[in-house]
């Protein structure tokens, strides 16, 4: 007999327990206030729409009071506006900052000229073992003799073939040379000028990537251009 | 879950009894061939490969304590130096298992180190078939160290020898005692006192390597070069005076240079032999000391080529437009092991020292590398190292390609690579990884003997093992 007189005290301290927890959405509720807070703020509506952000942050307040409460079932509704109401303040201050831009800034004044301008031109990457110019490489390799003939028709490049670090470092030196090869032979026969490259094996290396997957390994088999300048 | 489990343990008994059954019946018989038979057995389900060779069955031998048989102090300990030197030295032969001096019955305060000054019973009683027994006494600035191998069985010394020389040279009396103990069981000469040469960087992948060489017990490791480059691939002259290694200046990074070097393996100064613009590896000695086979590349591929040792006319042996390296003598010359892509994978070929009849050799594994060549008590043989997903592992096999066997795998290093056949093609030194740095490490090819040389924390690649040094 006292067992179930035991178990029927759990059961309802179980379900008073049960009872006092928000409600279903409450927290989904709640996080979704305080993103919209943060996105109004992040877009200065407390700066730009006061009136609209004091509005928003009474009510946000009003329900952080009810929660800190434990009312859920006051609070529940108030976050709901306080969302409404940041969003509502976000909005203004987005068409605000764009009326001010309506006539934009002047472009800040152009940096003086670096001593050497450095090229970029993108790396051309490769598969596991292999020298040949990936099919997906291509249209790399054409817009980078394109860059080199055009944009940077002064500058001269060490291509440098890198590897991953799988195999052996004296294989890879080899594979790395044939790499930079691959290319120079891909960017000569797309109206490069030999003279303005040189060739270097770097082998294997892990300064791309330090990650020991394939993504890593990936961002490691690559030729990558050294501007040598004018 | 359970019955499973039950299922799995009977399984894995039945296995380790049947397999444990299978392999010591290969060791009882000690013929090669029927050991072969069980290897092959195994490889087809674990390991893909046979795995190892044949453990030899191993004679227990009995090292005593060393006696002072002078009337100064033992002032560096050799009692027991000598002593523990010996087993050591036993030990890597892979023939001898060393008995545990505390079951020695012996009295050491009352017997001799003579025929006829002790009982032969007292070491055929804990098992011992051979016994090594000891001597010394310093005489000032001298050392005399008296040594002798008995047959206990046959109650016979089979070999006595006595060294005189400096005190602290003391182990290298002990190495050419050992010498002289594994000619007279195989008629083999000895390979104690050899050294092996290797390269070292603080830490891989790191700019600056430089060459070191260390005596296979470990002790006198000593750096050789202080370029401030990229020493590479060292290779002992035969006469065991120089070595040789290609090099690279990679603190400029614009020099297109690459270059070949010598320097005495005493250590001095490092003679160039030449500069190439393009890539410079894997130089090897001719069996002959004549020649210089390496990989060069002058056009944009490596090719394998030879030079005169003193320097001189490149001679090229290798033509295609594949990746050609690593190329390792036959030992009496006449051909050379090397890697090669052209079958779009790197695989072991060989080919004539002429560079004549090219064919590949390997048929195990996508990626081998770094070949060496060597006549084993069982032929002549090819290790070289392969790589699977997680690593390199050092395969053998006899020089036609054929009986390819597992030498590491599951000694608990993530990798092994470059091995380097002893003279006597009974081991092999390698560079192993167990996860922090890479070290040297012996292996004797039957799986009887390990030992690390170097220790943990730095990059220590292409070990080169010497020739025979002493005696």
């Amino acid at each position: 007999m006292k067992k179930y007189l035991f178990l029927l005290v759990v059961a309802a301290a179980a379900f008073l327990l049960a009872s006092c927890g928000p409600p279903d959405g409450y927290n989904l509720a709640k996080q979704n206030a305080l993103d919209a807070q943060a996105g109004a703020k992040a877009n200065q509506a407390n700066e730009l729409c006061p009136t609209e952000w004091a509005a928003a942050e009474q009510t946000m307040k009003q329900a952080m009071d009810a929660d800190a409460a434990k009312d859920y079932k006051t609070a529940m509704p108030l976050f709901e506006q306080a969302k409404n109401l940041y969003d509502t303040a976000k909005l203004c201050a987005i068409k605000k900052k764009e009326a001010m831009n309506v006539p934009p800034p002047p472009p800040p004044p152009p940096p003086p000229p670096p001593m050497a301008v450095k090229a970029s031109i993108d790396p051309i990457f490769f598969d596991y073992d292999k020298f040949a110019i990936r099919k997906d490489q291509t249209a790399t390799a054409k817009a980078d003799a394109d860059k080199i003939k055009g944009q940077f028709a002064d500058h001269k490049f060490q291509l440098v073939g890198w590897c991953d670090v799988r195999g052996t470092v004296e294989y890879n030196l080899a594979l790395g040379e044939k790499r930079a090869n691959a290319v120079y032979t891909y960017l000569t026969a797309n109206g490069v000028a030999a003279a303005k490259l040189e060739k270097k094996s770097g082998g294997v290396t892990t300064k791309f990537s330090a990650d020991k997957d394939e993504k890593g390994y990936q961002l490691n088999r690559r030729v990558e251009y050294v501007d040598l300048g004018k | 879950m359970k019955p499973l489990r039950l299922i799995l343990l009977v399984t894995a008994a039945l296995l380790t009894i049947f397999g444990g059954s299978r392999l010591l019946a290969g060791l009882t018989e000690g013929t090669p061939a029927a050991a072969a038979d069980d290897d092959q057995d195994f490889g087809v389900d674990i390991w893909g490969a046979k795995q190892g060779l044949p453990m030899v069955r191993k004679d227990p031998i009995a090292t005593p304590l060393f006696l002072n048989m002078g009337t100064e102090p033992d002032k560096l300990g050799l009692t027991q130096k000598l002593s523990d030197q010996v087993a050591d030295d036993m030990r890597m032969t892979g023939r001898f298992e060393v008995i545990d001096r505390a079951l020695y019955v012996e009295n050491p305060h009352t017997a001799g180190i003579k025929m006829n000054q002790f009982n032969f019973k007292d070491w055929s009683d804990i098992g011992a078939e051979y016994l090594i027994k000891g001597g010394f006494k310093f005489e000032g600035e001298t050392l005399t160290v008296e040594l002798r191998l008995f047959h206990v069985p046959t109650k016979k010394m089979l070999v006595g020898k006595g060294y005189t020389g400096k005190p602290e040279d003391w182990y290298v009396m002990v190495h050419k005692f050992g010498n002289d103990v594994v000619y007279e069981l195989t008629r083999e000469k000895g390979i104690f006192g050899t050294k092996i040469a290797f390269v070292s960087a603080p830490v891989y992948g790191g700019e600056t390597q430089e060459l070191y060489v260390v005596d296979v017990d470990g002790r006198n490791l000593k750096r050789l070069t202080f370029l401030n480059g990229k020493a590479k691939n060292p290779t002992w002259s035969p006469d065991g005076t120089q070595l040789v290694f290609a090099w690279e200046n990679s603190a400029n990074t614009t020099d297109p240079y690459n270059y070949l070097y010598a320097i005495p393996a005493e250590g001095g100064k490092p003679k160039l032999i030449f500069g190439v613009k393009g890539l410079v590896v894997t130089p090897r000695f001719s069996p002959s000391g004549s020649r210089i086979a390496l990989a060069v590349s002058l056009e944009g591929n490596m090719e394998i080529y030879t030079i005169p040792a003193a320097g001189g006319q490149l001679k090229r042996l290798t033509v295609s437009a594949a990746i050609e390296l690593f190329p390792a003598w036959s030992p009496d010359g006449s051909q050379l092991a090397f890697v090669s892509d052209r079958t779009g994978s790197p695989q072991i070929w060989k080919m004539n020292s002429d560079g004549s009849e090219p064919k590949r050799v390997s048929y195990f594994g996508t990626y081998n590398q770094a070949p060496d060549w060597a006549r084993s008590p069982t032929g002549e043989k090819i290790v070289y190292s392969s790589r699977e997903s997680g690593g390199f592992h050092i395969l053998m096999m006899n020089a036609d390609g054929t009986d390819t066997t597992v030498i590491t795998q599951g000694q608990g290093f993530a990798s092994c690579e470059y091995p380097a056949f002893s003279p006597d093609g009974r081991a092999i030194a390698m560079t192993t990884n167990a996860g922090n740095g890479r070290q040297l490490q012996i292996f004797n090819v039957d799986g009887s003997f390990t030992k690390q040389l170097t220790k943990v924390g730095a990059d220590d690649t292409n070990p080169s093992w010497s020739p025979r040094l002493l005696n």
